[in-house]
């Protein structure tokens, strides 16, 4: 059911008859308000508009076994608000949208943003595709809306304001820009209320401001941090921003002490803007947030007691949460869905018998389950199971060379599936890899490749101690094949003072990207592209998406870690004090040249000298011997 | 070759008498002059002998003391520091939503009973209105059951034990405005109806400093209580229910209304009763729910004048004792940085000062209190300046470490030809005086007889 409160804005003056009147227009729009959700404007007053508020909550839940013992549990929140946002008190009041967001949207002008905090690596040959890949670290991606400050300092409001919000270190995304790029083919906004606007090169995402009739395209700033480290401090604000936080609903299962403590930890916050209505053309999108976690658990410690090649999982075990679970009140709709697999011998049993069962899920709805009648779900499944076939696309990078001075990166891209595909690869390597891009090599089974043969190609070199240089490159695979990219670098020796804390742990190179576009005809059910490996759609309130539309996969290699020659850190004093000696010695030896005086001395006798550091030696030597 | 000796070592010495004052002058702190004489002269700082605290003489701005004086002082325990923005968050806080949902039109409430209210005093300060719902909220512990009249209470002397507004998380703001926060409680089912008891019930108290809370006891609530206590768990299901407050709480806003004026301090002082002054002493207000009403809170012309000189005065306060703290603040850290921005401000903020003393004298008030807020706001902005907290980045004890390994060796043989030179300039004045001498007595001898001189020791060394 829908929240829905009405509100009417009014301006200027208001004297009886013009109230009465624009009461009757109000209540005959309302009328008409009652099947639709979108927002009209009324063209007899150009000051009145009047819109419907709404707001929900859905909360959801994903459970998938992974062979080898292991699971894998996806969590996904979403809070939807649309309002009137031409007007800008809206952004002062707030019901089940947190308000630390709503303000964040409005001072920045974010159209779309992405910000994941991930810790492990998701093994893409072993569990196929993640619903939202991420790399190891933080990633933040927006995409803004040109403000009059301009979107340097949009930028740096963002990653400040994140920083704060979720005590992260996003502020070094734009104070020390090593890893922060705009790459230009491989994001697209998630959103659906954007168009695409032509420009020079390339097509960009725009936005179209009707009173004026103009196309503004948005600008994309892609960050990462692959030296952040995720703990519960990043959780707890996260959590806080949940209408029903960790009280009720699936919120309860959200431990922080059982969270961390896993093989694959990655916790995200997408900003969107979607259009629920039917038709595409919505006046005011729809304001979404999606808070969504990841967690593989490695489960095989916990056997079936009946059989012992099957695990078996409760859920109050896993999370150690001993009441049951059951609904947020707050939420419109409160599911966990436990992926069936039935292509594969997985032998899954759950109990109790769930709300709904279709080829792909056992759905339950916790609605049906309420504080005195909990739901406590337990799942087992055979721990080792075979997979029907390999994920299509795996990438890996790794590191080439040895030595100080120089070395190399080279990534490889595997298609393991019959079928060609587009992919576009992206990396950012910092500027303290002096990348030499006439050694850039391309090539697919070992046939070379060269610039025409690529559908897009765009190499930009850093700026030293800014941005880093970046490599895009789109193209077509073929079924069955390996392509490699490799290309080689110097080495920077760095400032003094640039080194971070533990330099001799090395310097963390970002992932890079890879977008997989795969076809949806040919998914075929049974084949390598089935539901084991690609499951991105599964929430149907969440991807609405209409069939037959390319989906974009995104896959991350590996962070690599390289040593940079490091300098030794005590030589600030030592150099100081040897240059002090040194140069004390010189001077003083050719100051007593230049003013030395010399003496007759020649008495026949011994010479004497009356220095008085001789006067001190000879006076100790009496003392001595004449003793 | 004497001559070329003094020069070297005289050559050395010139260059330390030039490069000492260079090296210095380029390592100091940036600090421009800023000229702080009028707070000097308010306060009686230039003068050396601190008895003479009366004079105004040289006083620039002799209206403020006495205007100070007039205003009286300000009962800091309640009303909150004088700013020239504030945040006020209305919070609608829900115990536990599985009972009921609130909701609530709330531009609606705010634009019917804060915004004339807002508009008449805001001279004084701009006002950000922001609301917010949030759901459980709970006490710290259970309250009181009074079995006579089926209510619980909370005994009005422990209520910060049972009600902690800092754990309740309220959303921080982006901005650095003092916040005053308002929150309507509606209590759980089964701590329904919930009141504070003193001598009577009520509903509501004020936070000093913080703001107000009031607690509405939902009337669906205390009825379904009352006959929910025989058919206990007989559904299953959770009965979520969405309730709009709106009616409900125009009561409750009038309520707000009186304790924003009592934390702004804009409340006639002559009906103000006596308060005993204890940390964090919540004051209830006896007659919130009955005889409270629309005209209770209408602010007349000598509340509003009022609030307006007392405003000023102590904005004027704030920024005087501001500028004298960090006058202070720079003459004892002498390596502080000063930017020139810095000096810019103050400078404001002195010339507001005058201005708001000129204005003063033409006894306006309202002038006085918008230079008032200008001289706040500079001054403020002054002192809180990002570079006035940067460390120390050249402390002394640095300079010596990197530059004595280096000068002390190199002092030596310097410091030594230089003995040596004037122990050597000495010995020769000696001998020239005593070759004079000899001289003299030579002559004496030539003229007392004829015979030839004998010839003159020479000197051996050049």
């Amino acid at each position: 059911m829908m929240i829905t409160t009405t509100r009417e804005t009014r301006k200027g003056k208001s004297k009886l008859a013009i109230s009465i009147a624009t009461l009757i227009t109000c209540l005959l729009l309302l009328s008409s308000f009652t099947q639709t959700t979108s927002a009209t404007i009324s063209t007899e007053d150009d000051d009145y508009i009047t819109f419907t508020e709404t707001q929900s909550f859905n909360e959801e839940m994903i459970i998938k076994p992974l062979p080898k013992g292991k699971s894998m549990m996806h969590f996904q929140f979403s809070t939807e608000w649309n309002s009137n946002f031409f007007d800008q008190s809206t952004f002062q009041h707030y019901d089940l949208f947190p308000r630390s967001i709503g303000d964040l949207i409005n001072r920045v002008g974010i159209e779309e943003m992405t910000l994941v905090f991930t810790k492990g690596r998701w093994s893409y040959s072993e569990w196929g595709y993640p619903i939202r890949a991420s790399p190891v670290g933080v990633e933040l991606t927006a995409w803004l809306r040109p403000l009059e400050k301009g979107i340097d300092s949009q930028w740096r409001e963002l990653t400040h304001s994140l920083s704060g919000l979720f005590c992260a270190s996003m502020q070094f995304l734009y104070q020390v820009p090593h890893h922060t790029s705009s790459p230009s083919r491989s994001f697209r906004p998630e959103g659906t209320s954007n168009i695409y606007h032509t420009m020079e090169r390339d097509t960009v995402p725009a936005i179209e401001l009707r009173n004026q009739s103009s196309v503004i395209p948005l600008e994309l700033r892609y960050g990462i941090l692959p030296r952040e480290s995720v703990c519960t401090e990043n959780l707890t604000p996260w959590v806080k921003l949940l209408p029903c936080r960790e009280q009720s609903g699936i919120g309860q299962l959200l431990n922080p002490l059982k969270l961390y403590d896993v093989h694959y930890h990655s916790m995200s916050i997408t900003v969107r803007k979607i259009c629920k209505s039917s038709n595409n053309d919505c006046l005011i999108p729809t304001l979404e947030i999606i808070q969504s976690l990841t967690v593989v658990n490695d489960v095989s410690n916990s056997i079936d007691n009946i059989d012992k090649n099957k695990v078996k999982v409760a859920l109050e075990n896993l999370f150690e949460k001993s009441t049951g679970l059951y609904s947020c009140p707050l939420a419109t709709s409160s599911k966990i869905y436990v992926q069936n697999q039935e292509n594969l011998n997985t032998q899954l049993t759950v109990t109790p018998t769930p709300t709904t069962k279709n080829t792909r899920f056992s759905i339950y709805d916790l609605k049906q389950y309420s504080i005195q009648n909990p739901l406590f779900l337990t799942l087992s499944w055979l721990k080792n199971f075979a997979r029907s076939g390999p994920t299509p696309i795996v990438a890996h990078s790794h590191l080439t060379g040895y030595g100080q001075e120089r070395g190399g990166i080279a990534t490889q891209i595997v298609n393991q599936d019959q079928h060609p595909m587009n992919i576009t690869y992206y990396h950012a390597i910092p500027w303290y890899l002096r990348l030499y891009f006439h050694t850039l090599r391309f090539s697919i089974q070992d046939k070379e490749y060269s610039d025409k043969d690529f559908i897009f190609k765009y190499i930009s070199p850093a700026e030293t101690r800014s941005s880093p240089s970046t490599i895009e490159l789109s193209f077509e695979i073929p079924g069955n094949s390996v392509a490699s990219i490799s290309i080689d670098f110097d080495k920077v020796f760095l400032h003094y003072t640039e080194h971070p804390p533990d330099a001799n742990r090395g310097f963390d190179l970002g992932s890079g990207v890879i977008t997989a576009y795969i076809d949806p005809n040919n998914i075929v059910p049974g084949s390598s592209l089935s539901q084991d490996t690609f499951d991105i759609e599964w929430s149907e309130n969440t991807y609405p998406h209409q069939k037959h539309q390319v989906t974009p996969v995104r896959i991350y290699t590996e962070g690599l870690l390289i040593t940079l020659p490091t300098p030794d850190f005590s030589m600030l004093y030592n150099v100081i004090t040897l240059t002090g000696t040194v140069f004390a010695l010189f001077f003083g030896s050719m100051i007593n040249i230049l003013i030395r005086r010399f003496k007759n001395t020649f008495t026949g006798d011994d010479f004497v000298s009356d220095r008085p550091i001789a006067k001190i030696y000879r006076r100790i030597m009496k003392f001595i011997d004449g003793k | 070759m004497a001559g070329k000796r003094v020069s070297i070592v005289l050559s050395f010495v010139l260059l330390f008498i030039i490069g000492i004052p260079v090296w210095w002058k380029t390592t100091t702190t940036y600090r421009s002059n800023v000229d702080f004489t009028s707070i000097k002269q308010y306060y009686g700082l230039d003068k050396e002998d601190s008895t003479s605290n009366t004079t105004t003489d040289t006083n620039k701005w002799p209206l403020f003391k006495p205007f100070f004086k007039q205003v009286g002082s300000i009962d800091h325990d309640k009303e909150v520091k004088t700013s020239t923005e504030y945040c006020l968050s209305f919070t609608l806080l829900n115990a536990d939503p599985s009972d009921l949902i609130p909701k609530w039109d709330f531009p609606y409430l705010s634009s019917r009973y804060l915004s004339p209210f807002l508009e008449e005093i805001s001279d004084i300060a701009n006002f950000t209105i922001q609301s917010k719902i949030l759901h459980y909220a709970s006490l710290m512990k259970p309250p009181l059951v009074d079995s006579k009249t089926n209510s619980k209470y909370i005994p009005a002397t422990l209520l910060s034990e049972y009600i902690n507004p800092n754990e309740w998380k309220l959303d921080s703001t982006f901005n650095n405005q003092p916040t005053l926060n308002f929150i309507i409680y509606i209590p759980a089912k089964y701590q329904t109806p919930l009141y504070i008891r003193s001598e009577k019930n009520s509903n509501s108290f004020l936070i000093p400093q913080w703001g107000g809370i009031i607690i509405h006891n939902n009337n669906d609530n205390v009825n379904s209580n009352k006959d929910d206590n025989d058919k206990d768990n007989s559904n299953n299901k959770n009965n979520n229910e969405i309730v709009d407050l709106t009616s409900d709480i125009e009561d409750d806003m009038i309520t707000f209304k009186y304790q924003l004026k009592e934390l702004l301090g804009i409340s006639n002082k002559k009906q103000q009763p006596q308060q005993t002054k204890k940390q964090q002493q919540k004051k209830q207000q006896q007659q919130q729910q009955l005889t409270l009403s629309q005209s209770d809170v209408e602010l007349s012309k000598i509340e509003i004048d009022d609030a307006i000189k007392r405003y000023t005065a102590e904005n004027l306060n704030n920024t005087l004792t501001t500028l004298s703290s960090l006058y202070s603040l720079i003459e004892g850290l002498p390596n502080m940085l000063v930017l020139d921005n810095i000096r810019d401000q103050i400078n404001m903020a002195i010339e507001s000062l005058d201005k708001a003393h000129q204005c003063l004298e033409n006894s306006d008030y309202r002038c006085a209190l918008t230079h008032s807020k200008r001289g706040l706001v500079s001054s403020e902005s002054a002192f809180f300046d990002k570079n006035m907290l940067s460390q120390l980045y050249f402390p002394d004890e640095h300079k010596y470490a990197v530059y004595t390994p280096l000068f002390v060796p190199v002092c030596f043989p310097i410091i030594a030809g230089i003995i040596q030179e004037i122990k050597h300039y000495k010995m020769k004045r000696l001998e020239r005086l005593q070759k004079e001498k000899e001289e003299k007595e030579r002559q004496k001898e030539r003229e007392l007889s004829s015979s030839p001189s004998t010839e003159s020791t020479k000197d051996k060394d050049d």
